[in-house]
């Protein structure tokens, strides 16, 4: 696959783990809250349970993520919440895309 | 649902609205509402602080049993937190101040001066107008739920009618406030059982197994 040209540095500095519109969504919703169950996370994104997992794995692999599974009144519930290091990439991704606009 | 703007505030907003889309809130105020209104109206002596505890408690469990297994649960972030306890502390000030004030002016009659004795004559107003009315609007305003601003509207609004049309001038300022708490709970248990019929459409599925 071709690599924009270096006249981009910001563009080629783009995190592309969050760049996927659907690790992006999940990103965000997690950004503003302290911690959300799967269920809400499914209910806020409208993503479906094999997509919701699949990238909160890709997400935790990365370790911007926390994912806590635990059984309440005997029922399974997976908590996740962001991570310092995805609070701060989810932060610094925000900052590249405004200042990539406005430059643009 | 993906869209191409993420407007952070809307989300957060959205995901706490999310969470009180249950109607369990409005049917928790307005059955106190109503109770101590009907309890106004037909004399009966019952301590309304006992509802404040059967309230919180109905509250919390329905909110475990309906709502969580519904749309999930959420832990929201200090800022959200924090603006909602310090509405409570809010509320909670205010409403010790006007039930010191209440005290010393419905007992300690003879002890006080006579011209604070008129505020006794808008007692009515001074707690259903602008202690429930304002609180509901506080509510309404801090939250972001715009039916508890509507509802505090209401009750400042119907609360001053019903101090000029009272229907029993011998009435004491609870069975005065009682119409309007009886109507007022009414419509909120209504909004609130509608509500919950709603929301009812998220299936009761719980989380799905993980391999």
């Amino acid at each position: 696959m071709s690599e924009p040209r270096d006249d981009f540095p910001d563009v080629k500095a783009i995190d592309k783990l969050i760049h996927e519109p659907a690790r992006l969504i999940l990103m965000a919703n997690l950004y503003v809250v302290d911690s959300a169950d799967f269920l809400f996370l499914m209910n806020q994104t409208g993503l479906t349970f094999g997509n919701l997992s699949s990238h909160m794995s890709k997400l935790e692999a990365a370790g911007f993520i926390n994912v806590d599974k635990e059984f309440v009144d005997k029922k399974p519930v997976t908590r996740l919440s962001l991570t310092e290091e995805g609070r701060g990439a989810f932060t610094d991704y925000k900052e590249r895309m405004r200042h990539l606009f406005s430059e643009l | 649902m993906l869209s191409d703007k993420i407007d952070l505030k809307a989300l957060e907003r959205k995901a706490f609205l999310s969470t009180h889309e249950d109607g369990l809130l409005d049917m928790g105020i307005g059955a106190v509402l109503a109770w101590i209104g009907a309890v106004a109206l037909a004399e009966l002596d019952f301590p309304f602080y006992l509802w404040y505890i059967l309230g919180v408690s109905i509250w919390t469990s329905a909110k475990k049993q309906i709502t969580v297994p519904r749309i999930g649960y959420v832990k929201f972030r200090e800022t959200r937190k924090g603006r909602v306890r310090k509405l409570i502390y809010v509320l909670m000030l205010v409403l010790t101040v006007f039930m010191v004030a209440g005290v010393i002016l419905f007992n300690a009659v003879d002890e006080i001066p006579g011209w604070i004795l008129v505020i006794r004559d808008y007692g009515d107003i001074l707690f259903g107008a602008l202690l429930l009315g304002g609180g509901l609007i506080s509510v309404g305003y801090t939250t972001e739920m715009e039916r508890f601003t509507r509802y505090g509207v209401a009750a400042f609004t119907l609360h001053l009618l019903n101090h000029f049309l009272t229907v029993n001038p011998t009435w004491d300022i609870w069975q005065a406030m009682a119409p309007v708490n009886l109507l007022l709970g009414l419509v909120m248990l209504g909004n609130g059982y509608m509500l919950l019929r709603r929301f009812k459409k998220y299936p009761l599925t719980g989380e799905p197994k993980h391999e």
